[in-house]
């Protein structure tokens, strides 16, 4: 859909044609059996516009890569409940130490607590652009065996190592919970290294109640291993280098991008060339009038200006005009407008300039956005336009068995669009057997049972056939072509 | 060769163990430890918990008198401190307790030739703007130790964040 903006041109823009072409070359060498967007958020409050322009984006943009290079996507959201839950200062030391989200509130109410934050809002995106996404805890995922290996990969190169994510003072925060209270020195001063080895490494640490403690890191052990944010993301992409079937993109807001070349050089001392790291695609940032992040924190603490009553939903989404379902129909419209041109795409916006593109969306506009984008050949489309193409046919992957009758799809052929709606959905072994049980004349007018079952041979391999075909009933939603 | 006293200070996360452990490797005299940390120990051992604002000043009185020991037990050339006697102004105002006469009397008697503060390694921010109010007290503890050497009439030489050695040698070239 278009937005109505205008957007200068920059360099990367200027070297795409579409926006998808950012991902074009990695995806030809990689030749991966998924693409995996994901994004990182911490849940220590409602998010605002820029956390949901971000996650919405990983959605809209899993979509479109789909679209266009054929290749399965997903979403991985990585909820950080090792956010600092409570701080307080240790009587004898004065040295800061945390306890985490997931250590304050337990698994249950961390989960909860995630869930009520995010759940609807990833099942509307999901369900509007049919992607499939899993929600990881931080606690999970440095739980899992390969994220340890490479922590310890990471530590025989930590001198080299801290001066790059910690560039400032060389201290890399590597924190470890008191096995009895849970606070961990949140700076690690009195962290030490007893030993590394490559399976296993042995660190001391001090909790001003508990004295002393040791904390044993293995691939399967259960202490909890809790990163400062640069370090935990070198491990993070560093672990998703090493997935030869998965490229991982890291979708991030924009001002990470500032902040990348350090976890560049990190990756660099470990060994890893950049073609091998994850792609970062950075989203635009939501700014305020003075070209400052827009930041909650610093609005609630008085020191940046309260946006006044009307544009109070960036701040709390739920004060968008309209339901919950019209704000996920315009940010996903938003993003699709942004994503028709790198010049849109790879830039910042102020949030009245959100506000006005996502009032500008008509209703009719914003409940297309529901619709499903489907890419079909041309000539095709040209029967599903003029209406004699009433059954389309595809293969049974995950993301096509989820569409269901009333669902709107929107079909693509080059820049034209054309609007339908599902009126039923029937899945067959084969496309022997679906060409027998169809009625044929409704797939393709023009041609024979026997030619349009060569043609789809042509089209589907046998592997993909084993995945069920589809046959997917339609009807024209709207007049005409865009 | 007269003694010559400097004091290393600094709030919580200054980075005052490790310059203090290169000065010792680069064969200075240098206290051991900071002392008004085994005297807290002690204490917590005793009383069987944190200590509590009305145990601050039994504590300091000890931490002072343990100060001068240390003051006193250095007799000739460079020496550097762990912290120095008049710190103790800037806890005992951070836990809203008046200096004593006892602290009064050992500044104007035992005095430094130079006060060293070390720059905070970190800005106590979050990435995400959060500010914890814990974070700031200990801010605020950094600014009340180099008053408390102000109002006792030092002027301290301030060591920027930087690599060990490099303040190790901002030091050295300050002496």
């Amino acid at each position: 859909m278009s937005l109505p903006l205008t957007s200068p041109n920059t360099v990367l823009a200027n070297a795409l044609n579409q926006t998808v072409d950012l991902l074009r070359a990695r995806i030809a060498l990689k030749r991966p059996k998924r693409v995996d967007f994901i994004v990182g958020t911490q849940i220590n409050g409602t998010p605002h516009l820029g956390t949901n322009l971000t996650q919405c984006a990983a959605f809209v943009l899993a979509r479109e890569i789909r679209n266009a290079f054929s290749v399965d996507t997903t979403v991985t959201f990585n909820a950080l409940d090792n956010a600092p839950y409570h701080i307080e200062l240790d009587p004898e030391s004065f040295h800061s130490y945390q306890i985490t989200y997931r250590h304050a509130l337990g698994l249950e109410a961390v989960t909860e607590l995630t869930e009520s934050l995010y759940l609807a809002f990833f099942e509307g995106l999901s369900e509007r652009t049919a992607v499939d996404y899993r929600l990881q805890l931080y606690s999970e995922q440095q739980a899992t065996p390969s994220f340890r290996q490479t922590f310890l990969k990471t530590l025989p190169l930590r001198e080299q190592l801290r001066w790059r994510v910690s560039p400032a003072n060389g201290i890399m925060h590597v924190r470890f919970p008191c096995p009895h209270c849970f606070k961990a020195e949140k700076r690690g001063e009195r962290m030490r290294i007893l030993s590394t080895e490559k399976d296993c490494a042995i660190f001391e640490a001090f909790c001003f109640d508990h004295g002393v403690y040791q904390a044993i890191i293995k691939a399967e052990s259960d202490t909890y291993l809790d990163l400062s944010t640069l370090y935990r993301n070198v491990v993070k992409e560093a672990q998703i280098a090493d997935d030869q079937n998965v490229l991982g993109v890291m979708v991030k807001g924009g001002d990470w991008a500032f902040a990348c070349q350090l976890v560049d050089w990190a990756l660099g001392v470990l060994g890893y060339k950049a073609s091998e790291l994850p792609v970062r695609w950075f989203t635009p940032q939501i700014l305020t009038e003075t070209g400052a992040k827009l930041s909650k924190s610093l609005i609630s603490r008085g020191e940046m200006e309260v946006p006044s009553q009307a544009f109070s939903w960036v701040l709390d989404t739920h004060d968008f005009e309209g339901d919950f379902e019209d704000y996920l129909d315009s940010l996903v419209g938003l993003v699709m407008g942004m994503l028709e041109d790198p010049k849109h795409f790879f830039r910042a916006y102020s949030y009245l300039e959100v506000d006005r593109l996502m009032k500008a969306q008509s209703p009719e506009t914003r409940r297309e956005n529901r619709a499903r984008l489907i890419r079909i050949y041309r000539k095709y489309f040209d029967l599903i336009a003029s209406g004699k193409k009433t059954i389309e046919i595809r293969v049974g992957y995950s993301s096509m068995k989820k569409i269901k009758p009333g669902q709107l799809l929107r079909f693509v052929s080059q820049s034209e669009s054309c609007l339908t709606r599902v009126i039923d959905v029937r899945e067959y072994s084969s496309f022997e057997e679906l060409f027998e049980k169809e009625d044929f004349t409704k797939i393709n007018p023009d041609k024979g049972k026997a030619e349009q079952l060569a043609d789809v041979r042509n089209i589907f391999s046998r592997e993909k056939e084993a995945l069920g075909v589809l046959a997917i009933e339609i009807t024209r939603e709207d007049e005409g072509v865009k | 060769m007269r003694p010559l006293r400097f004091v290393i200070t600094g709030g919580p996360a200054v980075g005052k163990s490790e310059v203090m452990a290169r000065l010792r490797e680069r064969g200075y005299s240098c206290s051991t430890h900071e002392i008004g940390r085994e005297i807290y120990r002690q204490f917590k051992e005793r009383l069987g918990r944190h200590l509590q604002k009305e145990d601050r000043a039994e504590y300091a009185l000890a931490v002072l008198n343990a100060y001068i020991v240390e003051y006193e037990a250095h007799k000739e050339g460079l020496h550097f401190y762990d912290r120095g006697i008049p710190d103790g102004y800037g806890w005992e105002r951070f836990f809203g307790v008046e200096p004593s006469p006892e602290l009064i009397a050992a500044t104007a008697k035992y005095r430094y030739d130079g006060v060293i503060v070390l720059d905070p390694l970190d800005t106590f921010e979050d990435e995400g703007d959060i500010a914890w109010a814990s974070e700031r007290e200990a801010a605020r503890l950094h600014q009340l130790i180099i008053q408390g050497y102000v109002d006792a009439g030092y002027r301290p030489i301030f060591v920027p964040m930087d690599f060990v050695d490099r303040r190790v040698r901002f030091i050295e070239a300050n002496l």
